[in-house]
């Protein structure tokens, strides 16, 4: 009796130890980071993820269409120059569109069947979708169905392209659906403030942009047969009505700055420019300033020196001018130094800039209504979509042109310092002036009821893109080239500096001399070399969607 | 009794009052062979009053006719004399103690051991070897003193930082530094360059995880036992020693001094970094541009000078040391100060260290001893974070260039940011005086011991440490703008200012129970020991930060443009608790056998896998008393044969690391859009657990022929696996990165040493001997999916760790060669042809180290010698392409900078694709910049191999010189008992290969694992010399 009692009081103490011991030990709770989230604040994150991206892609793709060039004092850009990249060139693209992804496909993970949350899978859906056509525009095939699945699959398989495009499609659709079937869904919020930072919770904007995703899908694929058999469709909602434009509150402070702002003009705290190293090229720059077409007011807004900016012929390294000492060659506001310059920040709007650069504070813009408007005239042209005017959706897009360049940083239209406040009439103008030029062999490419054939009217919407976009969204320009050959470039040798945007030290043996594509990271070869296709060149391998295939 | 009692030390202390009955008893206490034995205890029987022998072996005691003395010292047999009549003893010669076997030390878990039980190599140090030439932190006083212990001085600077591993490394990302054990308490790492030398008593330095398995998962990395000094009973001493220290450069980056600035060969620019200019030609030349206001040049002759070098100033440190030791029957204690002041060689760079000890002991009742000891030091820096960049402007600035007369840029037009020649590159003394970090570091580290021995066969002991760090730091930069923007050029811009201001503390708090049974059963001795240990670690940081200051100068936080500052906030804490029980068997005190067992809990893991066991056993023989033939051997003293096996673990996670977490990025929060975060990259395994070595030992120590000789020899073996790694994973899984256990490293070595005393004799002993370390680190396997693992990224050759290869190994870029390795040349211009595909460029930890010590003593001089050589082992030095761009190095003048024909070079033969014709003919095109520092670095800079070169060296580490003044002398001050003057240098040579002609092998860009490459961080390697004056009350 004696002895189970000692057995028992052991037993006991011993329980008691360890369930103490337990306790001692358990604080291994993270008091510094979060381990879950709701998804509402993950939205706000991932959508101004997906801003800083198109600046990422930006940066890649202005150098292989002329908006950017090398500028004088700078050496070592290496196959920025030759285009002859290697596994480590541009990997950022790679990298951060599968970062970014990673969050919406969270957000879906999370709300994925739940009614309440639609509007957040929806939103999550239609991003996913335009982050993967970002991806397979520069890399074709990719991880799509087995990707972003962490240990779910480490080392996912490669879909083909084509797949990945269709099934793109059909995501977008089944958004626009979840949209209209939701019943009871939660507002595009979370419980401090909007979660929306793009359209502000208005989700017929989002199944707009959904239409307008549709339909560069198509538009792009409409040399291959991956939609053949497929009827497009829109929600009556239409297509995107303004500029898209992401802005989660960007601010002159440390790490708040618009990424296009922080990454071309200077860091928050005013000094010394960041992309000193590079300036515009005579090729773009010929679209302004009479050597091709005749430009003043766009050039003004986008361009400190007006028609006569800082600017290179790509791969030039000796005669080469420096960026202009006090700011970028993109940058037209008041300023006359980084330091002071004159309200970058927009708090006096009739003083802020516009143009390309408005401000530290500008929304970062994730599609241009232009663009949406040559799509629609292209589309037209083509007979995807049915309704609406070729004409009037080129003249509309040249408009939207002007009005987005005319915008200050607070994405409205005001009194400026440059004076530049009327674009429609400006725009039109410009359209007449130059289609009304003797001198201008291309009339049509202002005015497309010049052109007498489809393939003069595909360069003159083409190329009023390339022009829309110049510093903005590279990447699109990019790839509206390798797919239509616009805007045109003469490579006759030597190679002309206002003829093309090509670099004299280009090392590409395609027959453009330009890139067919950037090869996938190094990274993918360590870590997932099963899976990553083998075969694939620089100079041999395009994008499905490539003319030059 | 009481009363009598505190009556009788009351006696004892007024001594000189009673002197009537008492008187002055004289003697000296020499070695059979009339060598005086310095630091001998002469007590008198049955009392506490005793002194202690002066370094000639002589004593004065207060005794009295029949008083008996018992006279001992370490290492010798004690003896015991009566106090005749007379007051003078002479010479009383000590046996040498028949076995130095039987010296006590301290042991993992505080365990005193003879050194006879010592079933596993360690190596004891004393104070004495440790500070004999004076290095100001403990870590670098023990470079080559210990067989495989590797001390690597990883940069320069003020109060450099060290890495201490022993046996290599273990583990691929974590922890391989040493265990730190102070009085018995682990203490964290950070401790060793801050610890006063001057305290320590004698260090045990315990290389294998055998040694150490009590400490359990922090043992696998072998330990570094510290104790420090305390008062002796009946011994009074007051020390008070000055040491001034003299820093100069000692090795410097080979540059050329024929051709001057210009970025194409042979044509002039004024205002050009580039060294690819006009040979000098000491014809006065125009430097940098005009003077935008005035038109003004300077001029200067066209001819080297040497102020990159002189660039660095000499150095001056001070160091003041002052202890009192006393004691009693009762009672002892031990009080330190030292103050440390450094003035480094990059200017403006300063360094402080105070420090204050009290260490103490008293007897409470019979059996009950309390020891205490308390130990507070700070540390203060001023130091510019800018080092990088100086050096990089340094080899950017051409040989002609006066550097020196560039000091006042704030006042002289030349020297400031505008007027400065080079329009590429700052004058270093404004990056040295502009970017500046401020840190202050206090720490408290103290002891509490309880002993009790309640019966003769128990002992209990209760001890807490407790070591906090509180540390606070400034980082700033100084507002500029251009006064006249037009100066900008291409990479001479405004600075916006910024300001950083961080605190942090740490809390190390330790609890151990011990308790001990003994037990002797006929031949049989059973020690057996059962413990529970505690450990909690907590720390906290917090730092803020602006960027954009509005008035210059002004380095606050709310001195700035934006609306807030950037805040952060960091929380830690972990938890481990032990149980351990030792058994100790002796058989005849010759042959022992030890077992131990820990179970250790750690909070930083799943509770489903925090719980570990680790083993341990080892066996110690001790011949030379078992076996009758080698106990009369004359020429074996001791032989000492021991062996062990041990398994112990490394936890190398942290806390909080098991679930992957969510952040802000992209600037947010936002004050409209409110907070976002983002999912994190990482992945992790919930199963984490420790990384396990397990290794055996087996070696011998021997004392030969009068222990004239000894010498020791010890084997190891140890695997490591479940290694904690972040593995890849394909970035489309969304994830970079996902951490886990897998892979195995081993180690293989020898540990030797060997000494030789030829001359011991009445003036002269000399003593020389050394010790030898081979290891080879391995890494077995990694995982399927790493093929390599990455340690470091950066330069064109970095560290990794490469599954069959010796841990770590530099890979990098190298030129395309044929088969029999000759570079392939372009047939028309004699370029190599593109860097290719990284290829294995050489392992970086030395294979082979070898440390030779010398003593020499001649009557009250010492004179001690320490050189150290390192082999077989490659260093990338990322300073290289830095100094072939700026033109600066001397590499690029082995031709002239004339066309050359690369050497053992190849080029195709256009006939017959895929074979190679040797070129002895092609030059290439261009043997100045166009080769050197052509733009994309493919023909040279971004060539890693031309930048690994063999990392070998020989050091002469220290030398000190030591003159004890005659007692004659100091007898008529009647206070001073004894005075020091020493002359010591540290670090005085260094001989590389001729291919170094970068820096010292011995730094490295990180205190972490990437060991191997070297960088512009690192200031350049240092000499010091100094002397020591040093007084005994």
């Amino acid at each position: 009796m004696k002895k189970l009692k000692y057995i028992t009081l052991v037993a006991a103490s011993a329980i008691l130890g360890l369930t103490s011991c337990k306790k001692f030990l358990d604080i291994n709770e993270n008091p510094n980071d979060p381990t879950s989230s709701e998804v509402g604040f993950v939205i706000p994150q991932a959508l101004t993820g997906t801003a800083a991206l198109t600046v990422t892609y930006n940066t890649y793709g202005a150098w292989q269409v002329g908006y950017t060039s090398n500028a004088g004092g700078f050496g070592g850009f290496g196959s920025q120059l030759t285009y002859n990249y290697d596994a480590t060139s541009y990997t950022g693209v790679w990298s951060a569109s599968y970062n970014n992804l990673e969050d919406y496909q969270y957000i879906l993970n999370e709300t994925d069947g739940k009614d309440e949350w639609s509007y957040f899978n929806a939103a999550a859906r239609i991003m996913k979708a335009l982050v993967f056509q970002m991806l397979v525009d520069q890399y074709n095939d990719v991880p799509y169905t087995e990707a972003l699945q962490g240990l779910g699959n480490t080392t996912p398989a490669y879909d083909n392209a084509e797949d990945i495009y269709r099934d793109l499609y059909d995501q977008l659709d089944m958004a626009i659906a979840t949209i209209h079937d939701a019943q009871f869904p939660r507002p595009l919020a979370n419980s401090i403030g909007t979660a929306d930072v793009m359209f502000n919770g208005d989700m017929t904007r989002w199944i707009r942009l959904a239409n307008t995703l549709k339909l560069k899908l198509l538009v792009r694929a409409s040399g291959t047969d991956v939609f053949n058999g497929v009827t497009p469709t829109f929600d009556p909602a239409g297509f995107i009505q303004d500029d898209v434009i992401i802005n989660p509150g960007y601010s002159n402070a440390a790490g708040k700055q618009n990424p296009a702002w922080q990454t071309y003009h200077s860091s928050f705290a005013p000094t010394a420019g960041n992309s000193r190293s590079i300036i515009t090229t005579h090729y773009v720059v010929g679209f302004y300033n009479a050597n091709k077409l005749t430009d003043p007011d766009r050039a003004a807004a986008v361009y400190r020196g007006g028609v006569n900016p800082a600017r290179n012929q790509t791969g030039e390294q000796v005669n080469n001018p420096p960026a202009p000492a006090n700011g970028p060659v993109w940058f037209s506001g008041n300023g006359s130094t980084y330091a002071f310059a004159d309200n970058p920040d927009g708090s006096s709007p009739d003083k802020s800039a516009i143009g390309v650069l408005k401000g530290r504070n500008m929304g970062q813009p994730l599609m241009l209504l232009s663009e949406a408007l040559f799509l629609q005239a292209e589309a037209r042209m083509r007979g995807i979509i049915s309704t609406g005017d070729v004409t009037e959706f080129f003249t509309d897009g040249v408009i939207a042109s002007f009005r987005y360049l005319y915008k200050n940083s607070l994405n409205v239209i005001a009194p400026n310092p440059l004076g530049l406040t009327d674009y429609e009439a400006d725009a039109l103008a410009y359209m007449s002036v130059n289609a009304n030029n003797p001198s201008n062999p291309k009339p049509y490419l202002t005015d497309i009821t010049e052109a007498t054939t489809d393939a003069q009217r595909l360069e003159a919407i083409i190329t009023q893109k390339y022009i829309a976009l110049n510093m903005i969204h590279g990447h699109e320009a990019w790839a509206e080239y390798r797919r239509t050959g616009y805007p045109a470039i003469n490579n006759t040798t030597p190679l002309g500096q206002y003829a093309t945007f090509v670099s004299i030290l280009s090392e590409a043996t395609t027959v453009d001399r330009l890139p067919g594509r950037i090869l996938y990271p190094s990274t993918e070869f360590q870590l997932n070399a099963e899976n990553v296709p083998g075969g694939v060149t620089v100079f041999g391998s395009y994008v499905f969607w490539d003319r030059r295939n | 009794m009481r009363k009598l009692l505190t009556m009788f030390s009351l006696l004892l202390l007024c001594s000189t009052l009673v002197v009537a009955q008492q008187r002055q008893i004289t003697g000296k206490i020499t070695d059979k062979a009339g060598q005086p034995i310095s630091g001998a205890t002469i007590q008198i029987k049955g009392t506490n009053s005793g002194t202690t022998a002066s370094s000639d072996g002589s004593f004065t005691i207060t005794a009295k006719t029949g008083d008996v003395l018992e006279i001992s010292a370490v290492n010798f047999g004690s003896i015991s004399t009566r106090v005749g009549s007379g007051s003078a003893l002479g010479n009383i010669a000590l046996e040498t103690k028949e076995n130095v076997m039987d010296e006590v030390v301290v042991t993992a878990g505080g365990i005193m051991r003879k050194k006879r039980e010592e079933g596993y190599n360690a190596t004891h140090v004393s104070g004495q070897q440790l500070t004999q030439a004076k290095a100001t932190n403990l870590a670098a006083g023990l470079s080559a003193k210990v067989a495989g212990l590797q001390v690597n001085a990883i940069n320069g600077g003020v109060n450099p930082t060290v890495r201490l591993v022993l046996r290599g490394n273990r583990s691929l990302l974590g922890n391989n530094n040493a265990l730190l054990v102070v009085d018995n308490v682990i203490v964290p790492n950070d401790l060793i360059g801050n610890i006063n030398p001057e305290d320590i008593e004698d260090i045990n330095v315990l290389n294998g995880a055998g040694a150490s398995a009590l400490y359990g998962s922090d043992a696998s990395n072998g330990a570094i036992i510290i104790t420090t000094k305390r008062g002796k009973a009946g011994v009074n001493t007051v020390r008070l020693s000055h040491t001034t220290t003299i820093e100069q450069v000692s090795f410097y980056p080979k540059l050329q001094n024929e051709f001057g600035s210009g970025w194409q060969t042979g044509s002039f620019v004024p205002y050009e970094n580039q060294q690819y200019g006009p040979r000098f030609d000491g014809q006065l030349r125009q430097l940098g541009r005009p003077n935008r206001e005035t038109g003004e040049v300077q001029m200067y002759p066209y001819s080297p000078n040497n102020s990159r070098k002189e660039f660095w100033e000499t150095g001056i440190q001070n160091q003041t040391d002052f202890s009192i030791s006393s004691g009693d029957e009762r009672s002892t204690y031990y009080l330190s100060a030292q103050y440390l002041s450094v003035d480094g060689t990059t200017p403006g760079d300063e360094f402080g260290r105070a420090q204050l000890r009290f260490n103490g002991s008293r007897n409470v009742v019979k059996g009950l001893k309390l020891s205490y000891t308390a130990n507070y030091i700070q540390n203060r820096y001023d130091i510019t974070t800018n080092t990088g960049a100086i050096y990089q402007h340094l080899l950017n600035t051409p040989a002609w260039v006066p550097l020196t007369r560039f000091k006042d840029w704030r006042n002289d037009f030349w020297s400031s940011p505008e007027g400065y020649y080079n329009d590429y590159y700052a004058n270093p003394y404004f990056s040295a005086d502009n970017y500046r970090q401020k840190t202050r570091n206090d720490y408290l580290t103290g002891t509490v011991q309880l002993n009790w021995s309640p019966k003769t066969w128990v002992d209990i002991t209760y001890r807490m440490g407790l070591s906090t760090r509180n540390n606070s730091s400034k980082a700033t930069v100084g507002r500029y703008i251009f006064f006249n923007q037009d100066y900008i050029t291409g990479s001479k811009a405004n600075v916006s200012g910024s300001v950083s201001d961080g605190m942090f503390y740490s809390t190390q708090l330790l609890s151990d129970f011990l308790i001990t049974f003994k037990k002797t059963v006929s031949d049989f001795k059973f020690d057996l020991t059962l413990g529970h240990s505690v450990r909690n670690n907590h720390s906290k940081s917090v730092n803020a930060n602006v960027t954009g200051l509005v008035v210059p100068d002004l380095f606050n936080l709310d001195n700035r443009i934006s609306e807030f500052p950037n805040a952060s906030e960091s929380n830690s804490r972990a938890r481990q608790v032990g149980v351990f029980g030792q058994l100790k068997v002796g058989f005849r005190n010759y042959l022992f056998l030890d077992l131990t067992t820990r179970n250790d809990w750690r909070s930083e893991l799943d509770p489903s896998h925090w719980s570990f066991n680790y083993p341990a056993a080892n066996v110690s023989f001790i011949a030379t008393d078992a076996i009758e033939a080698l106990r009369n051997s004359k020429f074996i003293d001791n032989l000492k044969i021991r062996g062990g096996w041990s398994k112990v673990g490394n936890v190398n996670i942290g806390p909080y690391q098991l679930i992957p977490t969510f952040g802000p990025a992209f600037g947010f929060p936002y004050s409209s859009a409110g907070p976002g975060y983002t999912i994190g990259d990482r992945l992790v395994a919930s199963e984490i657990a420790p990384e396990m070595t397990t290794g055996w030992e087996a070696g011998f120590d021997v004392d030969l022929y009068d222990k004239r000789i000894n010498a020791g020899f010890t084997y190891y073996s140890t695997s490591t696996v479940d290694q904690t790694v972040p593995t890849g994973v394909s970035i489309a899984s969304g994830f970079s990165s996902y951490l886990r256990n897998t892979g195995e490293v081993s180690n293989k070595g020898i540990e030797a040493l060997l000494h030789y005393t030829p001359i011991r004799g009445k003036d002269w002993t000399v003593t020389v001997g050394g010790n030898y370390t081979f290891n080879d680190n391995k890494v077995v396997s990694i995982s399927s999916d790493v093929p390599r693992l990455q340690l470091s990224t950066g330069g064109a050759a970095q560290v990794y760790a490469v599954p069959g290869m010796l841990f770590p190994v530099l890979i990098g870029t190298d030129y395309q060669r044929d088969d029999e390795g000759r570079v392939i040349v372009d047939r028309i211009t004699g370029y190599p042809i593109g860097v290719t595909e990284n290829v294995v460029l050489g392992n970086t930890n030395p294979r082979h180290r070898l440390g030779l010590d010398l003593e020499v003593k001649f009557k009250s001089f010492r004179l001690w010698a320490l050189a150290e050589y390192r082999g077989d082992y490659s260093v990338y030095h990322d300073m290289g392409s830095t100094m072939d761009f700026s033109g600066s190095s001397i590499r690029t003048v082995q031709f002239n900078r004339e066309r050359f024909v690369f050497p053992n070079s190849a080029y195709e033969d256009p006939s017959r694709p895929g074979t190679y014709i040797a070129n002895t003919t092609v030059q290439v095109r261009d043997g100045g910049s166009g080769f050197w520092a052509n733009g994309d670095g493919a023909y040279n800079m971004n060539v890693g191999s031309n930048y690994v070169v063999s990392g070998d060296f020989w050091k002469i580490r220290e030398i000190s010189l030591s003159y004890d003044l005659p007692r004659s002398l100091l007898a008529k001050t009647k206070y001073i008992k004894g005075a020091t003057i020493s002359l010591q240098g540290r670090n005085l040579f260094l001989w590389t290969p001729k291919s170094n002609i970068y820096t010292d092998p011995e730094y490295n860009f990180s205190d972490g694992n990437a060991i191997g490459v070297t960088t512009l961080s690192q200031s350049p390697p240092s000499r010091y010399y100094g002397a020591t004056i040093s007084l005994t009350f």
